[in-house]
């Protein structure tokens, strides 16, 4: 209700201040701008942009509306912002690798370059089993994979889910892994499946298990990264290379865009935001630590620098396992070396 | 359950076993379609994909279901006479209208495919709304003071839903109208 | 219990703190209209106004739609006593014996009757949500995918078979929600079913804008078919309920209370059915049998005790497995989903407040009905005379807005519009609705648990049967499934009864 009211209040200032904004930015929105979400509420793409939504409400003086519109793997919602008017009020949330992945799958004619992008936070994809289960830490994990994989349930959240792509990568890293793929409808599911002990371990985001891991219902294995990360109230979880010295470890970002062709000043306005306000901002750096998530403020080309990274090497393991439509090749994609 | 049986709401009231017969027919073309459909779906099984995880499975099993389910309610009809005389079953007098639906079904359709989308929300709601309790009050015979007088309320009713209801949305609930 | 009492009073003071009691009031309010006005039904209150509250929190917008679905399916016997047409079809069973006594000059009367049965019934399905849920939520937690793939086909079972009608037909509404469902992205491969190449389908149906489409579009366009609606105005004696009729049909109150919340547990058996099945109970146990449908204040007693018990039983498996026991509940789940509320097993171990504070909605929209009940039945006789060519219009409108508000989609009112004509076709063709919707609801549940299932035991359906939880529910499906077939059931019942079957039937 108090929203509703802020709402309305808001309304009113609109009408009777007209567009007496605070800064001095190119862009003035005079109308609600709109954050699609293409997941459904609650969920980590959800949850980043939200807190987004309001620290951009108080720069731009303006509301900006989450609508979650999930669906065939976020590419719903994303294809409804890029086929909208591109004046720069309706924007698109998610992880850059969805984003760059569609155009390899098929699900949709768009990939990272097209985009204005700007990150908030990454990420790190991490493995956790059951308190129960016969593998305490990674090595034995590994064993227990290549002895008997095949009889291993491992909960993810779906084919294109951040927690199959490392798996995805373990199994390229360590030759004679196998697991049994079973699917749960988003992270949270998934990682709930191990916690009951349907499944004996689950790779998903560690914002997704770090509640669990907090109150001990989940033993983290390894995280996707080249070093230790720190989980507040926990402790240190050790890094997948400490096993595998070559898998790769990308980081996966997570963040708002619009697509590339929405006028300058809008991007210009953007860019200012990030570089004075998202920087420096305590709800996402609060929420980063609190989920043990790295707080990555970056924008333009930079961003599109660091994504590219994960998206390549996602892209290619999906052509590799048979599940592209299209060669990354085709699309300007390189083969990582 | 009860000494005598209740009496029957307006959905459990049966069919004329004739027209069993032709939703039995519909449903039972339907089944095919979706069996059809399923049968070209792609069973991944070349990537090391199960049977059980074939994408086309699931339907294909309710398009199974709905087939024999529709074999069954026809041979119910024949049973019951469907192609006999009398299975045809008598018209009844339920008041109801087929003019009537067909105005208000043609008018929502106009709305959504014509109206909307073309013109701000406000304006597509008030003019729907004015035609059609414009429409439906309209009555042959009746002098021109007071048809115009019914069109006025009909008008102020299409104002008032078509402003009030963009208002709420948009200022309120801020939700963007087509 | 302790902890319990202060969790709850943290919950009730959170909910009407602020705008709180407002949004009570306009909503039961609200709610009590849109059940007593023919055409407009609970489900489809509850589907519009989930639209309008989106942007409230969640706990205030489902708040507001806790009382409308209490509000509605009281305010359905308000036309069921007066017009002798159930405002909702819950409302149906209330014409037997709401309309004769309105005719014999006791519509206050009736309508006394009608608040303290309604009020009493809700509050009985009230303490069983607060003792059950926990309970059986415990009782979910062990259940995997093998026992939930087995709740989803028992919810469109017992739908088919029982919510009315033919359950042949109930079994093929059941199966097409069911397949429905499947159109869109598959689970396993991200394989686009019955997508034909559109981005659109490929995303699934919305069930929301099906729900809309399915109650509301095919409300309207029903209205409109159907014949003028005479609204009746007697002189309306006084509405205040009487005790004597509460403390002599005690027995009546506590048994309906318990079957209207057991009916709303079971999945997909709404308030009719258990307004029916109370009202049948009630004459079978009754001293004064001759009196039902003839203005009997037991017979009405126990059909508005019934349903209004069975609100909060439909609430309880939404709490506990994430499965709706009604059609209303159906949409008041979608909306939960919406929320980012999770509702289902885990509910009790990540957001325990929430299962506090639905208990303190509807207590709060229990008494707010109660108090309209008692205050404002006479001015809201007005508005059934709102006549429906001025009315359906409006309709129609909040439907295309509802349908598009959630996901700002066009394409969302083209699915709502489609089921509108599916909804009308389904209806006149004498399918019954809510195992279509059931299956809508449960057919993801259904499919990724059944696939799930079999990932787990690597292709073996022994464990389908073979775990206790899951082979207890599996026979118990099975057997309504033999059940419902013409004959098996006359031959079950042979093996029981010794005597031939004669003139008293069971």
């Amino acid at each position: 209700m108090r929203k509703l009211l802020t709402a309305i209040a808001a309304a009113g200032l609109g009408f009777i201040a007209g567009s007496a904004l605070a800064q001095d930015y190119p862009w003035k929105p005079d109308r609600p701008i709109t954050l699609i979400v293409p997941w459904a509420a609650g969920g980590s793409t959800d949850q980043m942009a939200r807190i987004v939504a309001s620290e951009l409400e108080s720069e731009l003086k303006q509301k900006v509306v989450v609508v979650n519109q999930p669906g065939a793997s976020g590419s719903v919602g994303t294809k409804g912002v890029l086929e909208g008017a591109k004046d720069g009020y309706t924007w698109a949330a998610g992880a850059a690798v969805d984003i760059g992945g569609y155009k390899v799958l098929g699900l949709l004619d768009s990939q990272l370059k097209d985009w204005n992008l700007f990150f908030a936070v990454a990420n790190v994809n991490t493995v956790s089993a059951n308190p129960n289960a016969p593998f305490k830490d990674f090595g034995q994990f590994l064993e227990a994979l290549k002895k008997d994989g095949k009889n291993v349930p491992v909960g993810t959240a779906g084919l294109s889910s951040a927690g199959h792509n490392m798996m995805e990568t373990i199994r390229k890293a360590a030759p004679g892994v196998e697991y049994r793929h079973v699917t749960y409808d988003g992270g949270n599911p998934a990682v709930l499946s191990t916690v009951s002990g349907e499944t004996q371990a689950s790779a998903q985001l560690l914002v997704e298990m770090s509640e669990f891991i907090k109150g001990k219902r989940l033993i983290p294995l390894a995280v996707q990264a080249d070093k230790p990360v720190t989980l507040e109230g926990y402790g240190e979880i050790p890094p997948v290379t400490k096993w595998l010295p070559n898998m790769p470890a990308p980081l996966n970002y997570f963040g708002i865009w619009v697509p590339k062709g929405t006028p300058e000043p809008v991007v210009q306005t953007m860019d200012m935001i990030w570089k004075k306000k998202i920087a420096n901002s305590e709800p996402l750096k609060k929420y980063a630590a609190a989920r043990a998530a790295l707080f990555t403020p970056i924008s333009g080309a930079e961003a599109e620098k660091e994504a590219t990274k994960m998206v390549t090497q996602t892209v290619w393991l999906y052509f590799d396992a048979g599940k592209a439509k299209a060669s990354p090749d085709t699309i300007g994609i390189a083969r990582p070396q | 359950m009860a000494d005598e049986p209740l009496p029957l709401l307006p959905h459990e009231e049966r069919l004329p076993p004739r027209s069993d017969l032709w939703v039995a027919a519909g449903s039972l073309t339907f089944s095919a379609a979706i069996l059809t459909l399923t049968f070209r779906m792609p069973t991944y099984t070349d990537q090391g994909g199960q049977i059980y995880t074939a994408p086309g499975l699931v339907p294909s099993f309710y398009g199974v279901v709905i087939g024999l389910l529709s074999l069954w309610l026809a041979g119910r009809a024949l049973r019951a006479g469907a192609l006999s005389a009398a299975g045809k079953g008598e018209p009844r007098e339920t008041g109801n209208s087929n003019a009537r639906f067909v105005l208000a079904a043609g008018l929502g359709l106009i709305f959504i495919v014509g109206l909307i989308g073309r013109m701000p929300f406000w304006l597509a709601a008030t003019v729907f709304v004015t035609v059609f309790v414009a429409a439906f009050e309209w009555q042959p015979g009746l002098a021109s003071t007071a048809r115009a007088r019914r069109f006025a309320v009909a008008l102020a009713i299409g104002l008032c839903t078509g402003i009030l209801v963009t208002l709420v949305f948009e200022r309120v609930f801020l939700v963007r109208l087509p | 219990m302790l902890d319990s009492l202060g969790q709850f009073g943290g919950a009730l003071a959170h909910l009407l703190s602020g705008w709180g009691v407002l949004n009570v009031f306009w909503a039961t309010l609200l709610g009590i209209i849109i059940g007593a006005l023919p055409g407009l039904t609970a489900t489809m209150g509850v589907a519009l106004m989930t639209t309008l509250t989106f942007t409230m929190p969640h706990e205030q917008a489902i708040l507001v739609l806790v009382c409308i679905y209490v509000g509605a399916i009281y305010g359905g016997s308000r036309s069921a006593i007066l017009l002798n047409i159930p405002g909702t079809p819950a409302s149906a069973c209330s014409t037997l014996d709401g309309f004769p006594l309105a005719r014999q000059g006791l519509a206050g009367r009736a309508m006394g009757i009608s608040t303290s049965g309604s009020w009493l019934g809700t509050l009985f399905g009230i303490l069983c949500v607060a003792a059950l849920t926990p309970v059986l939520s415990e009782i979910a937690l062990k259940f995997q995918s093998f026992e939930f793939f087995w709740i989803a086909v028992f919810g469109i079972v017992i739908a088919g078979t029982l919510a009315g009608g033919d359950p042949l037909k109930g079994y093929i509404a059941g199966f097409l929600g069911l397949f429905i469902a499947t159109i869109g992205q598959e689970p396993y491969y991200n394989y686009q079913r019955f997508a034909f190449g559109s981005t659109d389908i490929a995303g699934g149906i919305g069930l929301l804008p099906a729900l809309v489409g399915a109650f509301g579009v095919a409300e309207v366009l029903q209205a409109m078919r159907g014949p003028a609606v005479q609204a009746v105005s007697s002189k309306i004696d006084s509405v205040i309920p009487r005790l004597e009729d509460v403390f002599k049909y005690w027995r009546t109150i506590l048994r309906s209370g318990a079957i209207g919340t057991f009916i709303g547990i079971l999945p997909g058996l709404g308030e009719d059915t258990a307004a029916w099945s109370s009202y049948a109970a009630a004459r079978r146990a009754s001293k004064e049998k001759e009196k039902y449908g003839k203005g009997s204040i037991e017979g009405l007693m126990a059909a508005e005790t019934g349903e209004s018990a069975c609100v909060p039983g439909a609430i309880i498996p939404v709490l506990t497995l994430a499965v709706p026991g009604s059609a209303p509940a159906a949409v008041l789940m979608a909306a939960m989903l919406i929320h980012g509320l999770n509702p289902g097993p885990n509910l009790m171990l990540q957001t325990p407040e929430f299962f506090y504070q639905i208990v303190a909605m509807l207590l709060i929209a229990d008494m707010a009905k109660l108090f309209f009940g008692l205050t404002l039945v006479r001015p809201l006789l007005w508005i059934l005379l709102v006549p429906r060519e001025r009315l359906m219009p409006v309709v129609f409108v909040l439907c295309v807005v509802g349908a598009y508000a959630i996901t700002s989609r066009v394409f969302d009112i083209y699915v709502m519009l489609f089921f509108g004509f599916l909804g009308f076709i389904l209806r006149e063709l004498k399918f019954p609705m809510a195992p279509l919707i059931l299956g809508l609801v449960l057919g993801d549940l259904l499919e990724k648990n059944l696939t799930r299932g079999l990932v787990l035991s690597g292709g073996s359906i022994a464990p389908f049967f073979t775990r206790p939880v899951s082979g207890a529910i599996a026979a118990i499906t099975i057997f309504s499934i033999l059940w419902s077939i013409p004959g098996f059931s006359g031959r079950v019942a042979g093996l029981f009864r010794r005597r031939p079957a004669g003139g008293q039937a069971t």
